[in-house]
């Protein structure tokens, strides 16, 4: 089983590696908005704005990279994975494939938000908001992974994702921004385990829903 | 009529429930103190009390209190039925700068208002003397009133709306989640309208759950809405529902969209079980129910209290069911019409 995680794993990645444009597409959206930040906000004194900004973009660009994951899917593809391997194995796959994704995305926008508007906020603090920022971008892959494999079924199409994806993305977000505010306020990693301990259990909770329920999306 | 007997239990107990919440009266509390702090020497202030009976009866014992320890005030002049003027001859060496300030009759029994006065200009010294006897029994009333509680005063009546709302919302949507499961297993057609009728019925209940809530929170926090995470936890649940309603509409073959709703319903009962029921018990805020409590203990209910609350929860569950099973039979007879007029 897991040597076909792996396999299906390496499938993923190479395919969005061969249809570059999306890839490069996402990094793109995520450089411009960060520069497009830069331009409006020239300088951000205040950390608390430094840091919602940061995860506003961190999760636009989540939607528009995970959000499609089941959208781009060719028929013939489809048809060959249904006959050949468990929907467990997939929906696995897709969410540590998306979730290694995110992650390299999270960190390119944040290089480039840092890079564009600063990081005085953490500074000397870069270890500990970057794991939050790494289990952030896991909690929003694992849960986009299933939103978005929800929605691919409907005909509404992408504009679903937001609306189903959003609201249970709040939660995430009010976990993230508690375990940031106090790295920024600088309090040691250890005292603020707590926030970043709920954020995986939520996500590990939506990871073992999607293990339960996707077989039932998969059927078509 | 005897097979919808929950129907008339519901009624009777909603009936009794209103009447109750809205008839009863506050019981006797204090509500403030008009010279917060006191200094070395003769102190005065008035206590301004709520629907007490200080010219009743006896005149009132009045107590300064800290912990175990008390200080005896003594009654002036007793100027209305919910006002006294007292004094205080304050030594300079206390146990503590805050201080409790009870007062007792035969009428209203023990009221009390927490860190009432202020001492200042004292030394602070365990071994402090000056203190008189404390009053002997706690002097319990029974009488049936709603119990009188401080910042929350006359709003404790909403208890008997706002917090039923989410009982029977959680209730409800229990009937959805299930009806889901049962549609997973098997799918036929009848468990995907209950799951709809379920859930839509469960919105409306946390939409009344919100507006009471709201008004709650105007009344006692001062604004209509205050970042916590029982309130967040509350506003999500009624955005993920909605999203519910919208993925359904988005799916125009009736199958897959029973199924994908089914998938859906699940994955956001378990959410919101998660971030309704667990989550706020580990994190701060404002409203009742945090750091490893439940919602119930900290509201103190007493006797009187519980006598309303109990049947006002369980009214509101059955008047839900009810609502629910007339929804039902409404998707029951829309899938009809549609079916015959295709025929």
């Amino acid at each position: 089983m897991l040597n076909r995680i792996f396999f299906l794993i390496r499938h993923e990645a190479r395919l969005e590696f061969r249809q570059q444009h999306t890839l490069v597409g996402i990094g793109l959206f995520a450089l411009s908005t960060v520069y497009l930040c830069y331009q409006a906000f020239e300088s951000l004194e205040d950390e608390i704005t430094w840091n919602a900004l940061l995860w506003v973009i961190v999760l636009f660009t989540a939607f528009s990279a995970v959000g499609k994951s089941f959208q781009t899917q060719e028929r013939g593809i489809r048809l060959y994975l249904y006959y050949t391997i468990k929907p467990q194995e997939y929906i696995l796959a897709k969410v540590f494939y998306n979730s290694f994704l995110m992650m390299l995305l999270g960190l390119v926008a944040f290089g480039s938000y840092a890079l564009f508007l600063g990081s005085t906020p953490i500074d000397g603090k870069e270890l500990s908001f970057i794991l939050g920022l790494l289990g952030g971008c896991f909690g929003f892959a694992t849960l986009l992974t299933l939103i978005s494999a929800i929605a691919s079924q409907s005909e509404t199409g992408i504009g679903l994702t937001a609306v189903l994806g959003l609201p249970i993305a709040i939660p995430l977000i009010i976990l993230i921004n508690n375990y940031n505010k106090q790295i920024i306020a600088g309090l040691p990693l250890e005292e603020n385990l707590i926030n970043l301990s709920f954020l995986l259990v939520l996500s590990i909770a939506i990871g073992v829903l999607s293990y339960l329920l996707f077989p039932y999306l998969w059927r078509d | 009529m005897l097979k919808n007997w929950w129907k008339v239990l519901a009624f009777l107990l909603l009936l009794y429930v209103i009447a109750a919440s809205f008839l009863v009266k506050l019981g006797p509390g204090l509500i403030a103190v008009d010279n917060t702090s006191f200094q070395p020497g003769q102190n005065e202030c008035i206590i301004v009390g709520y629907n007490t009976h200080f010219d009743a009866g006896q005149a009132p014992e009045v107590y300064f209190a800290h912990d175990s320890t008390y200080m005896c005030g003594a009654v002036e002049e007793v100027i209305a039925h919910d006002r006294i003027r007292v004094s205080l001859d304050l030594p300079e060496r206390v146990k503590s700068s805050v201080f409790n300030v009870y007062v007792r009759n035969t009428r209203d029994g023990t009221t009390m208002l927490p860190n009432a006065i202020y001492l200042e200009g004292v030394e602070l010294d365990a071994n402090a003397e000056g203190y008189c006897t404390p009053p002997v029994g706690k002097n319990l009333r029974l009488a049936f009133e709603i119990p009188f509680q401080p910042v929350i005063f006359e709003t404790i009546r909403n208890l008997m709306f706002h917090v039923p709302m989410w009982f029977t919302m959680f209730f409800i949507m229990l009937i959805g989640f299930i009806s889901s499961i049962k549609y997973l297993n098997k799918p036929k057609r009848e468990f995907d309208l209950r799951a709809e009728a379920a859930n839509r019925v469960g919105i409306t209940f946390a939409v009344l759950g919100l507006i009471t809530g709201s008004i709650w929170a105007r009344f006692t926090w001062g604004s209509w809405w205050v970042n916590d995470p029982q309130l967040n936890g509350a506003l999500v649940t009624f955005l993920i529902y909605v999203g519910y309603l919208v993925l359904r509409a988005g799916i125009d073959d009736e199958q897959k969209r029973a199924r994908v709703a089914a998938v859906f319903n699940i994955f956001a009962y378990v959410i919101l079980f998660i971030l309704l029921m667990i989550l706020p018990r580990f994190s701060e805020g404002l409203h009742p129910g945090k750091g490893g409590n439940p919602g119930f203990n900290s509201y103190d209910l007493d006797s009187s209290l519980r006598a309303i609350f109990y049947p006002a929860v369980l009214g509101w569950i059955l008047l839900g069911y009810w609502i629910y099973r007339l929804r039902l039979r409404m998707n029951r007879l829309e899938l009809k019409l549609y079916y015959d007029e295709d025929a």
